[in-house]
């Protein structure tokens, strides 16, 4: 098992070596959200790499963008800058928030990728809005087979949607077993789980993740402290250390770099874009997609009761507006229900400080035992 | 915001009734609409809903100096300080009634179009949740490039769905030959509008962006009803009487300046003074001509078919060289030789993106001045930096121009 993180650890700790060496072999497309239909990119030959930037010290965006843009955008600017993503083929921009949107435009205007832009829905709800899911994505499957002189055939679809479905199907076997053993392993190896399938060759990651199931020790452990996280990315390893020290457990997230990655799987048959239409409105939304007004509401009370939650801790990147539209509604319901919470806010979300340590702590001490 | 204009008396009695009916709709069988500015209202006004806008209610907040402190009370609530105030304001108002005109009138259904951010879907979420009344959201897509398609194809259907959510909560079928008419009349007011800023392109100027910041709120609120096309009319006849006899909005106006994105409400006059020192006069600005700036894209005699298309082409829905070529168009349009750059801490889509269109912008050989603040929250708004940066910029344009 710990060599298994180890190799794991070694491509978060330099992800774009691994993307390098791999571009050597296949044309790779940065892609910035989880609205991206990566059964669609694999099977159009692209390898689908999700970007994250990296970032600590951000100067040459501040030409571009304003100080108040969160630290998503401005790190991936600023390692597009900096040449770091030079290995990208393309890169994929999903509508999602306003300054994505932006981003969006400064890498076209700016820079020289190859750009695509899929320019989802906002409401999920109408049928109108699905039918437009699946124009989008046939117009996208048209650019793809325009742009790698090939035709995506539905053996070829399906096949592709096959194996990321295997990769989700592994990364959910993992959430249960730590929903259902919260010692088994802990939520900071977990989330190294989820942020390395985003980069790997999808077969390897299964491969890689379906060892560590089988060597997963099952113990008999239930933690009484049982916590869920919300936001949208949370790379600290540290934070998540903090709190599992403290004898709490995060048992279940509400993140896009955690179950809206994952959760649901796509359906094989004789349509499969519909398919991969469906299973984005089927699979949790993020704040920026609607279905309706309760919908982030009514999903919060569900997983607090299905995972027997004690604890919510909310962990927002600053500026994401986004959640911080849910957020009052949020707490306010998790009041009424009598679920304690807290609120942290990362500057940077490579900066993870004493003061937010320490107001974790407390939180996590206050819970009881 | 000297040289008064008289016509602004009468859009006060206009829109003090406008705010008296919405107030009092119950009592006249009235359904209320709460929508997005940028939103479709015209199947609104042709149903006989009362349109409501928060946005422009915001706008009042701001203009009374209460943001700030109507903010706070918000975030007291748990929202950040970094989301836009308007939202924050509204949320606020709507609980405690406190307002120029105390509060809005309850909604009986809410219509957000997000063809001018993504924070509008948030915020009449919270809304619904509040007020427990059904949420119609009028989708269109972001124009990066170009529209496709695919998404014009979805603006015409999600018509046809904004329709029918309108006949479900008024349990009445819209009356299409009433629709054609607030349409026609739609339209109109949006021409009347370009030629009320148009009037600008005067030397002198008749009227300053503040001055059209204040004789938005018709265009905004009652647009697709005659009293706007009659009153612009008024209005125009009244600029183009000042034009004509070298009235100008500011006296001495030597420079010409262009304003980007919302105005900062609670300093509107301090910050006509400021540039009008300098004999700089406000003449146009990005924020004003998006009710009138997708004009060509709306057929009369096919309102509804091509409205959507229409407000998905809105200044705020298109890729950043695309509103730059806006800018140059403006700065040909009304001999622009500076412009001030509002970057609003509560408008990110109007904001992000501005570094590009100043570049832009300069390369053209035109000076560009950026001003931090917020449109609503007096607290981000830093009055000296702001002066001393205005005085520098207008010695620049002086040395440049003379």
């Amino acid at each position: 098992m710990q060599e298994l993180m180890k190799t794991i650890d070694s491509i978060l700790e330099n992800p774009y070596t691994y993307l390098e060496n791999l571009s050597r072999s296949k044309p790779i497309m940065g892609y910035s959200c989880t609205y991206a239909p990566v059964e669609l990119i694999y099977a159009s030959g692209y390898h689908p790499a999700r970007i994250i930037g990296l970032a600590n010290n951000v100067s040459l965006s501040d030409v571009y963008l304003q100080s108040y843009a969160c630290a998503v955008v401005r790190t991936l600017l600023e390692d597009s800058l900096l040449k770091k993503l030079d290995f990208l083929s393309a890169f994929l921009f999903l509508h999602t928030c306003d300054s994505m949107q932006r981003l969006s435009d400064i890498f076209r205007i700016n820079l020289n990728f190859k750009q695509f832009d899929l320019i989802l829905p906002v409401k999920f709800s109408s049928q109108t809005s699905k039918d437009y899911f699946l124009d989008i994505l046939n117009d996208f499957k048209s650019k793809l087979e325009q742009d790698q002189n090939i035709k995506i055939g539905i053996d070829s679809l399906n096949k592709a949607i096959q194996t990321y479905n295997d990769l989700k199907a592994n990364l959910l076997k993992l959430y249960n077993i730590k929903s259902n053993n919260p010692e088994a392993l802990s939520y900071s190896d977990l989330s190294k789980i989820v942020r390395v399938s985003f980069i790997m060759d999808p077969v390897e990651f299964i491969n890689i993740s379906s060892q560590i199931i089988n060597k997963i020790p099952q113990n008999q452990y239930q933690s009484s402290k049982r916590l869920l996280i919300i936001g949208s990315i949370c790379n600290h390893s540290v934070l998540f250390e903090t709190i599992e020290n403290k004898n709490a457990h995060i048992v279940w997230d509400d993140l896009c770099t955690g179950t809206r990655f994952f959760d649901e799987l796509t359906q094989i048959g004789d349509n499969p874009l519909q398919s991969i239409a469906d299973r984005f409105i089927k699979r949790p939304i993020c704040p920026t997609k609607h279905i309706n007004p309760q919908y982030r509401l009514d999903y919060l009370k569900r997983k607090i009761d299905e995972y027997k939650i004690n604890g919510v801790i909310f962990l927002f990147i600053k500026f994401c507006e986004p959640h911080a539209f849910d957020y009052p509604d949020q707490k306010n319901l998790l009041e009424k229900i009598g679920i304690p919470s807290i609120m942290v806010e990362i500057e940077n979300h490579n900066i993870f400080d004493e003061q937010t340590r320490t107001r974790l702590e407390t939180f996590i001490e206050m819970l009881g035992e | 915001m000297e040289n008064k204009i008289k016509s602004t008396d009468k859009m006060k009695k206009i829109m003090k009734k406008y705010y008296l009916t919405a107030k009092y709709a119950k009592y006249f069988g009235k359904k209320v609409a709460w929508i997005t500015s940028g939103g479709p209202v015209e199947p609104l006004i042709a149903m006989g809903i009362i349109p409501v806008y928060p946005e422009n209610h915001g706008a009042m907040i701001g203009a009374s100096k209460i943001g700030a402190k109507l903010s706070e009370y918000a975030e007291s609530l748990g929202y950040s300080s970094d989301i836009c105030s308007y939202v924050k304001v509204d949320i606020t108002s709507s609980i405690t009634r406190q307002s120029p005109i105390g509060g809005l009138p309850k909604p009986d259904m809410l219509i957000c179009c997000n063809n001018i951010c993504g924070t509008v879907q948030k915020w009449y979420e919270i809304q619904s949740r509040k007020f427990n009344v059904p949420l119609f959201i009028y989708d269109t897509p972001f124009c990066h490039v170009d529209l496709d398609d695919s998404a014009k194809k979805y603006l015409k259907a999600q018509t046809k769905e904004y329709i029918s959510f309108l006949e479900s909560v008024t349990k009445k079928k819209l009356d299409y030959d009433k629709m054609q008419e607030v349409g026609k009349l739609s339209l109109k007011a949006m021409q009347k509008w370009q030629a009320v800023l148009d009037s600008a392109i005067n030397k002198p100027s008749p009227m300053t962006a503040f001055d059209a910041f204040i004789h938005l709120a018709l265009i905004v609120t009652l647009r697709g009803k005659k009293v706007v096309v009659d009153y612009y009319e008024t209005l125009l006849k009244e600029l183009n009487d000042r034009a004509k006899n070298k009235i100008g909005a500011v006296e001495n106006e030597k420079y010409r300046l262009l304003w980007d994105n919302l105005p900062i409400w609670y300093k509107m006059r301090w910050l006509s003074n400021a540039f009008k020192k300098h004999d700089g006069a406000l003449v146009a600005d990005t924020y004003t001509q998006s009710w009138c700036g997708v004009v060509d894209y709306v057929d009369e005699e096919r309102f509804l078919e091509t409205m959507g298309e229409a407000y998905a082409r809105v200044y705020l829905n298109i890729g950043t060289d695309k509103m730059a070529d806006s800018v140059l168009k403006l700065i040909d349009k009304y001999s622009i030789d500076g412009v001030v750059l509002h970057s609003n801490r509560s408008c990110k889509p109007y904001s992000f993106g501005q570094y590009d269109i100043a570049r832009i912008i300069q390369k053209k050989g035109i000076p560009t001045l950026f001003i931090e603040a917020d449109m609503t929250d007096e607290r981000k708004f830093a009055q000296a930096q702001v002066e001393n940066r205005i005085d520098s910029f207008m010695e620049v344009l002086s040395q440049i121009k003379g």
